[in-house]
């Protein structure tokens, strides 16, 4: 594992705000007034850092995403907004955290009164926005943010088999989504919709028997409870031909199902990982799930062949873009929503827990015409994202971000400052969070507040850089040190609250 | 023949009608109630409703191809299987038939899960409905029964039909505008 110690960490902290000060990436250097850089956003649902082998991960599953790091900036320590993705995305794409914009609950939307808090609308229209999420949760937010994107491709896009019907309510996206696709028609659960519904569902079915599987040796990838089939190359090369066709300069959202359960890699990259490789035993969790370790590290196995699986599909598309001199024109920031976990009795993402393989997610962002490396310690959040976007397209960052410019895409280095992650699916939407989980990073040390699910909130404290596995709970410990980081959090966490009337 | 003439008229269609709405309304709305706890956590009234209308709507579609498969049934069967005592045949076949449906519906409760035996005996299951369905006709106090709950269930008409219409300018005008 990757590991730097304190000093290393303060050390290329120093060496990338340096590198960014005299770097020629600021906006403007780069491009005339005249010409401005595409923005592609490509996001892997569920990918957690901490099963990257770019970020140190024992098992060899991102030879690609290494590759691409050496002309990049690769941000080493930064966190999702939430630890799914509807508060995950809306983080990105906001520039705030989930107690500011509202999406915390599953299939939940931006505030009404921030919709145009977006990073779409700030872009403005010298822009061609275009969206594209093979995951419905994104699509409500694209819905609300209809009115400053140029082109919405559909989540069946490049699909096997696909029966969206919210895709086809043009003029009310949002609407159509949630009342076809999460109730009338839903899958997982009995179809609200007796006649049509029905139908619906066994037509899926029974296309589904008939796809061809040759390629998969556990079945078409899908998107999770969604009815969308897919093979993994197809969407890579979907995309591909997507942004040939784009004029510029566009600001694309890519955001794929694939790492995100099921796991079902091709031939080529299942049973890639029998190995010996036995991580870290961590104790259960009591607010986790407490599943089986032998399932999990299962799991795990058949989720490290399918990140291998996405990213030798991410080198191919890499490479393609380079031949084609997109990347001498274009930012290309890769990332993820939100992590997975494997440990502590949870098995996936749907917890109330916040451990950094469910927030560390990776970000790598690659300049036009960028041929360096440059590594990037200290503390980063999906809230910075949109000013640093911004800011490289030589726009200003709104007031209402929460976030700040990216050390090295010229922002500073600013180790003490707090990051957030926020998991609160147990709350309405217009009211305080009373039952929540919500970790701060500052610098070396997170912290874990539990709320609202015992009789007693609880804490706990990590020191990231000496404990990267989460084990040595320091908040009995040293008080000292819990005291002040547990003051700063409350009240942050107050603040935000304070907003919303206590019902 | 003039195949118009084997159109039951709107005083059969009616009962029948009602019935079907009462079962394909029934089943949304029980939904609909099941999941509306949640949405209210994070929805507003307005997109509360929106979802309300486009089930409205979807049912109303759904309880007009349904009519229209039993008025299609009744004018291909030779009369005395069907036609004859309409109302009553019409009203048990959409309780069963529709019956049968919401049965595989829950099944459905994973999208693992799929019912592939109850579905390929449905076609069987559904003859074996007809046969009772003719049968039923011909015993008099079960016609009876039927004919009163039909004419009975009329009165959800009044209630689903205004609610229907009401939805469906309601969607049109949230796709349009």
């Amino acid at each position: 594992m990757l590991r730097p110690s304190r000093r290393d960490f303060l050390k290329l902290a120093g060496l990338a705000s340096g590198a960014a000060a005299l770097s020629g990436l600021a906006p403007g250097s780069t491009f005339g007034e005249t010409k401005l850089p595409n923005v592609i956003i490509l996001v892997f649902d569920a990918m957690s850092a901490r099963n990257l082998s770019l970020y140190g991960y024992k098992r060899q599953t991102t030879p690609n995403f290494e590759k691409f790091a050496q002309r990049a900036s690769l941000y080493h320590n930064h966190h999702s907004g939430g630890n799914y993705t509807s508060p995950g995305t809306a983080t990105l794409l906001t520039g705030t955290y989930p107690w500011t914009n509202r999406a915390f609950n599953i299939g939940g939307l931006i505030e009404r009164g921030r919709v145009d808090h977006n990073i779409f609308t700030a872009f403005g229209d010298e822009y061609h926005r275009l969206v594209y999420s093979q995951n419905l949760l994104p699509n409500y937010f694209f819905g609300q943010f209809d009115k400053d994107l140029e082109t919405i491709l559909p989540p069946s896009a490049f699909s096997v088999i696909a029966q969206v019907t919210g895709e086809k309510i043009g003029g009310d996206l949002e609407g159509g989504y949630r009342a076809y696709d999460n109730f009338l028609f839903q899958d997982g659960a009995p179809p609200a919709s007796v006649v049509f519904g029905l139908a619906d569902r066994i037509l899926l079915r029974s296309r589904e028997a008939r796809a061809n599987y040759e390629a998969y040796p556990r079945g078409l990838p899908r998107a999770g409870d969604h009815p969308i089939f897919f093979q993994l190359a197809d969407v890579f090369d979907g995309l591909n031909a997507t942004l040939e066709e784009l004029r510029s300069p566009y600001l694309a959202y890519l955001h794929l199902w694939a790492p995100h359960s099921p796991y079902k890699p091709t031939w080529e990259f299942d049973n890639k990982f029998l190995d010996n490789f036995r991580p870290e035993r961590k104790p259960d969790h009591r607010l986790g799930e407490h599943t089986l370790n032998s399932k999990i590290n299962g799991r795990r196995q058949n989720y490290d062949e399918y990140v291998a699986n996405v990213d030798a599909e991410f080198g191919r598309l890499v490479e393609s873009l380079e031949a084609r001199g997109v990347l001498d024109q274009s930012y290309l920031i890769v990332t993820s929503d939100h992590g997975e976990s494997f440990e502590r009795g949870v098995e996936g993402h749907v917890t109330k827990l916040l451990y950094e393989p469910l927030t560390h997610i990776p970000l790598m962002i690659s300049a036009p015409g960028q041929q360096d490396r440059r590594d990037i310690y200290s503390p980063t959040n999906h809230v910075d994202l949109l000013p640093t976007l911004l800011h490289l397209a030589g726009k200003p960052a709104p007031d209402w971000t929460e976030g700040r410019l990216l050390p090295g895409l010229g922002g500073s280095e600013d180790l003490e400052r707090p990051i957030f992650t926020i998991e609160a699916k147990a709350n309405r939407a217009y009211a305080p969070l009373t039952t929540a989980t919500v970790a701060m990073v500052r610098g070396a040390y997170k912290l874990i507040y539990y709320t609202g699910y015992e009789k007693e909130d609880t804490f706990e404290l990590y020191d990231l850089q000496n404990d990267y596995e989460e084990l040595n709970d320091l908040y009995v410990h040293q008080p000292a040190l819990a005291k002040p980081l547990e003051e700063e959090l409350i009240e942050t966490l107050n603040s935000a609250n304070a907003r919303y009337p206590k019902v | 023949m003039d195949i118009s003439s084997r159109i039951p008229s709107r005083d059969k269609l009616l009962p029948v009608y009602a019935v079907i709405v009462l079962m394909v309304y029934s089943w949304t709305i029980l939904w609909f109630y099941y999941k509306l706890p949640g949405w209210l956590g994070f929805l507003n009234v307005g997109e509360v409703f929106g979802i309300f209308a486009y089930s409205m709507t979807t049912n109303f579609l759904e309880s007009l191809a349904v009519l229209a498969g039993i008025t299609l049934l009744s004018m291909v069967l030779p009369r005395k299987w069907f036609s004859d005592a309409f109302v009553a045949r019409g009203a048990a076949l959409a309780i069963l038939g529709l019956g049968l449906m919401m049965y595989i519906a829950k099944q459905f409760e994973t999208k693992e899960y799929y019912p592939a035996e109850l579905i390929r005996w449905a076609p069987a299951i559904l003859v074996a409905i007809l046969a009772f369905v003719f049968l039923l006709g011909r015993v008099t106090l079960a016609r009876k029964g039927f004919e009163v709950f039909a004419d009975r269930a009329i009165i959800f008409l009044y209630i689903s039909i205004p609610i229907s219409l009401l939805s469906l300018i309601t969607v049109l005008i949230r796709v349009i505008v």
